[in-house]
């Protein structure tokens, strides 16, 4: 069984096991709801008055749910696919799919399926989420940042209102937002959803550490947040500013001090220790001659 | 029952009470507030209704929620899960024999909270110049219930739905409904046609308490009425369903 027949296999696993269902179902739920808030707040409003629909998507911070989401995204990434590498040793099922799969197809297939489970969650609603809005809200020039071409317009874009000395200013990626809304939104989307799927890659090499208690693997990837966030309270000490929270780099927002490096060099170490962890398991299970139970 | 082990988890808040408030231990600035409205901001937000004030647990601030239901959260559902099949040939009554650990888990949330509050409180102290007094007593004594009562809601909530669905199911949808709770309660007063009503506001476990901590009201003592209402919904049901569950048949976690 080659490496694509087994993630097929892995896959079709996941595609039907509940912890895929309800963290889908979640951010689904979510991308719903959003919309039918901005509906209900929308009835009776004229409609030179209506934000854009390209400022209405739930990738944008200004949404009335949006801080839920971010509440719920460290423990919603873990879900699709992470625990199934415990649940299989659990069942004692891990012999017969290596002896079916070989052990390295089986990590390896693992660790794609998981990066496939964390991006699916996060594209698949947000982009049902664009769909809806596009059909029913109006593509105007009504922003959050204020009317097109206004002061507070041109004020949130080149970053001139920021009072803090930081590493850099104005919305990331300007000329693609001035280029068209839309693809700025999609870009922000699958980066949003390549991101929830490193992560997701993560969790599930570090669940090779955990024997029992699957809810500790919980808990690393909300540390992570929870330290980027201290890390951000910190950095107001420095000379220059700069934005250590996670998610205002794969969201829409206008928050300043982003240091695209330091996103950039953070995936790559997440994604680095997800390969290594990997590799070391499989090595290590080999030199040792035995199936890991 | 009441082992090394557990004892262990109980203390474990303290040093990372202390953790978490490094950044205001260490600062050198001095507080004036007094030491209960230092405990109220640090774990409460307040909610405006009309002219009353409720206070609710901030999203920020749930740490040690979450740390409790990490640590206890699956102590039932272990039990039942790998000793179930023992323990229910000996125990004739399975209803008694959850309302006993039902009881347990409350003993050990209050223990946990009692630790927690007393961190803080020594915390504050070394940072306040002012006293202790019988208004702080008080405050600690509401606080102190309301954590209890909630910490063990939630963990029994999720030693229920772990039974049925898998403990990082339960972890998860319980975690869910109380974000969604604090949520609702941070935003009551923008909810058409309920908002101004604070008896409905009551009703929500996370923002039960009324800010008027100085003189019993009647939506204290209602507060208090319906955490007690609440757990023992809770018990009863749960009681319920693990008399009627097949433990020849579960292992949920691995469905």
């Amino acid at each position: 069984m080659g490496l694509i027949h087994a993630t097929r296999m892995q896959i079709s696993l996941m595609l039907n096991q509940l912890n895929f269902k309800l963290s889908f179902t979640i951010v689904m739920i979510y991308a719903l709801l959003t919309y039918f808030i901005h509906l209900i707040s929308y009835i009776n409003i004229d409609v030179s008055v209506m934000l854009s629909s390209d400022a209405l998507f739930i990738g944008n911070e200004d949404n009335p749910l949006f801080n839920l989401f971010i509440k719920v995204f460290p423990f919603i990434v873990v879900f699709p696919f992470a625990f199934s590498n415990i649940l299989d040793r659990e069942v004692n099922i891990l012999p017969l799919l290596c002896t079916r799969m070989t052990k390295s197809h089986y990590y390896w297939s693992k660790l794609i399926t998981s990066f496939i489970g964390g991006f699916l969650i996060i594209l698949i609603p947000f982009l049902i989420n664009l769909l809806l809005l596009k059909i029913t809200f109006p593509n105007n020039n009504n922003s959050h940042f204020g009317p097109y071409n206004s002061l507070t317009y041109i004020q949130d874009l080149t970053g001139s209102n920021v009072y803090v000395s930081t590493v850099s200013t104005g919305l990331p990626f300007l000329k693609l937002y001035l280029y068209s809304p839309l693809l700025y939104n999609l870009f922000f989307t699958i980066m949003l959803a390549l991101f929830a799927g490193i992560l997701s890659m993560f969790a599930l090499s570090f669940s090779l550490w955990i024997k029992k208690y699957k809810v500790i693997l919980l808990i690393p990837i909300f540390l992570l947040f929870y330290l980027s966030d201290i890390a951000d309270h910190l950095s107001y000490n420095l000379k220059y500013y700069i934005n250590f929270r996670l998610l205002d780099y794969v969201t829409i927002n206008t928050s300043f001090g982003k240091l695209p490096w330091f996103f950039i060099a953070f995936c790559l170490s997440l994604l680095i220790f997800s390969v290594l962890r990997i590799w070391i398991a499989i090595r290590l299970d080999m030199s040792k001659g035995r199936i890991p139970l | 029952m009441i082992n090394k082990k557990i004892v262990i988890k109980l203390v474990s808040i303290v040093p990372i009470t202390i953790l978490y408030m490094m950044f205001f231990i260490t600062s050198s600035t001095v507080a004036h507030l007094p030491l209960n409205e230092m405990l109220l901001n640090e774990i409460f937000g307040q909610v405006s209704i009309g002219d009353e004030k409720a206070i609710v647990l901030v999203i920020e601030n749930i740490y040690y929620i979450i740390i409790f239901n990490l640590l206890f959260g699956t102590a039932i559902y272990h039990l039942i899960n790998e000793k179930g099949i023992y323990l229910f040939i000996r125990i004739k009554d399975r209803k008694r024999w959850f309302y006993k650990q039902t009881f347990n888990m409350l003993g050990c949330s209050a223990l946990y909270s009692g630790f927690f509050l007393t961190t803080l409180t020594i915390i504050f102290m070394l940072k306040t110049n002012t006293g202790f007094n019988l208004l702080t007593i008080q405050t600690l004594f509401i606080l102190w219930y309301f954590i209890s009562m909630v910490l063990s809601m939630s963990t029994i909530a999720i030693n229920l739905i772990a039974i049925r669905y898998g403990s990082n199911i339960g972890f998860l949808l319980v975690y869910l409904f109380m974000i969604l709770q604090l949520y609702l309660s941070l935003k009551f007063d923008e909810i058409p046609i309920i908002g101004d009503n604070r008896y409905l506001l009551m009703l929500n476990p996370m923002a039960v308490i009324t800010i008027g901590l100085s003189s019993y009201t009647f939506l204290n003592i209602l507060a208090f009425i319906n955490l007690i209402f609440l757990f023992g919904c809770l018990v009863w049901w749960g009681g319920q369903y693990v008399n009627k569950i097949d433990i020849g048949l579960s292992n949920s976690e691995t469905r």
